[in-house]
């Protein structure tokens, strides 16, 4: 390994000529390359390539534009869903993109950017409404949480007609509450969409509570003869929500005898949640890994 | 202009000028074209002297260490997410001038879309019939969607029976 | 576009201008350009005040009749209705102008160019063509147009107003038909556009995460009205000097009086004397419009009447 000595920089060319370049005779030099965009050869799907809707040009005429589409109503917006508003909202960023570029270029060749303008103008409309419809459904959402006597009201009535529903309905009922788990306490239905820190909330758990209490009501109308003392607290109320009511029932008799059963203190309820559930998802993915 | 040492590469201290034409000091500013802002706007970044520094809100990404290194905090850098698909989807920026446009009614609702009432509606419907529970036929109604509140649906069902059975 | 602020940062906006300053600027930036080039755009529209087409009543296709001018009398026919000037250019209707080489477009040759004159709209008005019977076209030209009556119009795509004469409500002039327009190359068909993939599931969660709130909102907004609790009203707003001994005396005394006073209903013999003087002074006039004056005024009903007369009972 060479080492490199700092010297004092009127030193540098004599040390050059002391130096011999070892090379000298096998080199042969060429013109040099002049820098035009003509000498480079570029990957034809480079990504900087979406900045140039026709590779032909850099600056599309005023004629080429689409001029004629029109923007996004805020009714057809308000049907898509927010992935579908996710999608929107990248499409016309990227060719808002494009006409900037277009138009600080047009810009400096004196060209007439007008209808570059008025489509840019198009398009952040379009933005705006998505915006918008995103805030409305949002603004809908916090009111009806101010609702809540109307929300007590019908989880109390479906409560009724659940533990009292026949035979044939139960399918169908147990299918709404477990719409109903979702629509009111956000509870999805299927454990692997759970997101640990954002859904396991304060109305999870009254959800939980809730979906205990009515499975386990409408399964004792059913066996009369079952000695089932009341559940106490949460650690007794999960085990309804991951299984069948049947199953549930011998975990917390298990839990019980076993002396584990708990009534945890209020801090110690979303916790105790959150764990619970990784733990179930783990279990779930490494079943599917032995699968 | 006062040149650096040269340490490497260059073998005289003019080729390390800031302006290799300006060998000597004409009265040309190190930075900018003129020293003072306009009085009457609020000064840029493009005004003021060479210690003068104004951020524009940018960049807080990291800090400056006492050597004048600025260093990286990967966990303040802003990502992006774009959605996998934009590609492959049938959406667009703009629609099609040929497709008809929707007009929304809203009859029992104060606020209309943004009312608790409607949102709970819905949710109660959601949970009664499952998925997909509000399908009108927009072509047959002349693409007019009508949200209606379940009390005047079921004054206008009512009207709807007793015409039948007037009619009988 | 947004990204552009220097442009109007450092540059004079004579738009921006109001009242006597704006006709004065006008006036003086006039007398450095040649005539004919006076007035080549018309003043434009703030952009609040600017309205569609359909919501002025002209759109492209229309018949009109010109009020104003050389051709006053003449039917034309709209070729576009501009709402940043609220101008309309009609056929037939051109004024020479002298155009420089830099605006030219391909294919022309001299300076001076017929160019469609911008009308505005106080120099039009509706017409509508009306076939009779034997089938004698004649014009119905509209004053001034109502737009009511929502319907879905097929060939727009979209509900429109009907537009009727005023005063003469039967009289329906319908829009003109469009042209056809072909899909471009940002257009979503219409099975995408319309497709319906979201609908109201869940008030148990936000649909939008609670991180990404401030990018919808603004919650430092300025304008919006916020409400304080009780305890930072509190805070926020200084104690009330105690009062001295002087004025809590003062006070005592002034409740006092208060209290001892009371309204009493007026007795016969005061009612009386009120009525018989008014009757003199009334008995008095002459002019018959002051007597059907205050006849009109006597009927009108008081609302502090019944508001006195109630607090005069308690």
């Amino acid at each position: 390994m060479n080492i490199i000595r700092r010297s004092l920089s009127s030193a540098a060319p004599a040390q050059a000529v002391a130096r011999k370049l070892k090379f000298t005779g096998e080199i042969k030099l060429r013109a040099p390359i002049v820098p035009t965009h003509q000498n480079f050869d570029v990957n034809p799907n480079h990504p900087l390539w979406q900045f140039f809707p026709d590779k032909t040009t850099a600056l599309r005429e005023s004629e080429q534009l689409d001029l004629e589409s029109r923007e996004w109503t805020m009714n057809e917006l308000r049907r898509k869903s927010f992935d579908d508003l996710h999608k929107i909202w990248y499409l016309v960023l990227k060719e808002r993109n494009i006409l900037a570029r277009e138009v600080r270029l047009g810009e400096a060749v004196y060209a007439d950017t007008s209808k570059f303008i008025e489509l840019d103008e198009k398009l952040v409309k379009v933005q705006k409404r998505v915006k918008n419809t995103l805030l409305e459904r949002q603004v809908a959402y916090e009111r009806a949480q101010l609702l809540q006597e109307q929300q007590d009201s019908y989880l109390s009535e479906f409560k009724q007609r659940f533990i009292n529903c026949e035979e044939s309905e139960s399918n169908d009922y147990f299918d709404k509450l477990i719409r109903l788990q979702y629509a009111f306490f956000g509870i999805k239905p299927d454990i692997q969409d759970f997101d640990i820190d954002h859904d396991i909330n304060v109305k999870f758990a009254q959800g939980l509570s809730y979906i205990a209490d009515i499975k386990l009501q409408r399964y004792l109308k059913l066996n009369p003869d079952l000695q089932f003392a009341p559940l106490n607290g949460v650690m007794e109320e999960l085990p309804f929500l991951l299984n069948d009511t049947a199953d549930a029932i011998e975990e917390v008799k298990a839990l019980r005898e076993s002396g584990q059963s708990v009534k945890l203190q209020k801090i110690q309820v979303l916790p105790f949640l959150r764990n619970a559930i990784e733990n179930v998802l783990k279990v779930v993915e490494n079943e599917q890994e032995e699968d | 202009m006062r040149a650096t040492q040269v340490l490497n590469f260059q073998s005289t201290a003019s080729s390390s000028l800031r302006r290799p034409w300006q060998k000597y000091k004409n009265g040309q500013l190190w930075y900018g074209f003129i020293k003072s802002g306009s009085k009457r706007h609020p000064i840029t970044t493009k005004q003021g002297n060479h210690t003068f520094y104004k951020g524009t809100g940018s960049t807080g990404v990291g800090r400056l260490n006492n050597k004048g290194q600025y260093i990286m905090n990967w966990d303040k850098v802003r990502t992006y997410v774009v959605p996998s698909d934009l590609n492959s989807t049938e959406l667009k920026a703009l629609v099609s001038p040929n497709t008809p446009q929707i007009r929304l009614t809203t009859e029992g609702y104060k606020d209309g879309i943004k009312s608790a009432e409607y949102a709970f509606d819905s949710i109660i419907k959601f949970v009664e019939y499952g998925e997909e529970y509000d399908q009108q036929d927009l072509e047959k109604q002349d693409y007019e969607e009508r949200i209606v509140s379940p009390e005047i649906l079921e004054k206008e069902s009512a009207e709807k029976l007793e015409l039948n059975t007037s009619k009988e | 576009m947004s990204w552009t602020v220097a442009r109007h940062r450092f540059k004079r906006d004579p738009e921006k201008y109001t009242g006597v300053l704006k006709e004065y600027w006008k006036k003086k930036v006039q007398g450095t350009s040649m005539p004919t080039f006076e007035n080549f755009t018309p003043y434009k529209l703030p952009k609040h005040e600017r309205k569609t087409d359909f919501q002025v009543g002209i759109t492209q296709g229309d018949l009109v009749y010109v009020t104003e001018g050389e051709k006053k009398g003449s039917i034309a026919k709209v070729y576009m209705y501009n709402p940043e000037y609220n101008h309309v250019m009609i056929s037939d209707h051109t004024e020479q102008r002298i155009l420089p080489k830099s605006r030219w477009t391909e294919g022309t040759t001299s300076h001076v160019i017929d160019m469609p004159k911008f009308m505005p709209l106080t120099s039009i008005k509706l017409a509508g063509k009306d076939k009779d019977e034997n089938g004698k076209v004649s014009y119905v030209v509209a004053d001034e147009v109502i737009l009511k009556d929502q319907y879905y119009d097929d060939r727009y795509k979209r509900w429109l107003p009907r537009r009727f004469v005023k005063h003469h409500e039967s009289v329906e002039i319908p829009w003109p038909a469009p042209e056809e327009v072909e899909d471009g190359e940002l257009s979503t068909k219409e099975s995408a556009a319309l497709e319906k993939t979201w609908e109201f599931q869940t008030i148990g969660q936000p649909p939008v995460p609670e991180d990404a709130l401030p990018e919808l909102r603004n919650p430092y907004s300025q304008y919006k009205k916020r409400t304080l609790t009780a305890l930072q009203a509190y805070k926020l707003n200084y104690p009330d000097m105690p009062l001295t001994k002087e004025q809590k005396i003062y006070l005592a005394k002034k409740q006092e009086q208060a209290s001892a006073k009371k309204l009493t209903p007026l007795s016969d013999e005061i009612k009386e004397f009120i009525g018989s003087k008014m009757a003199d002074h009334i008995n008095k006039i002459e002019s018959e419009a002051m007597l059907a004056h205050l006849e009109g005024l006597s009927k009108v009903p008081n609302p502090d009447f019944e508001k006195n007369m109630a607090e005069l009972q308690q």
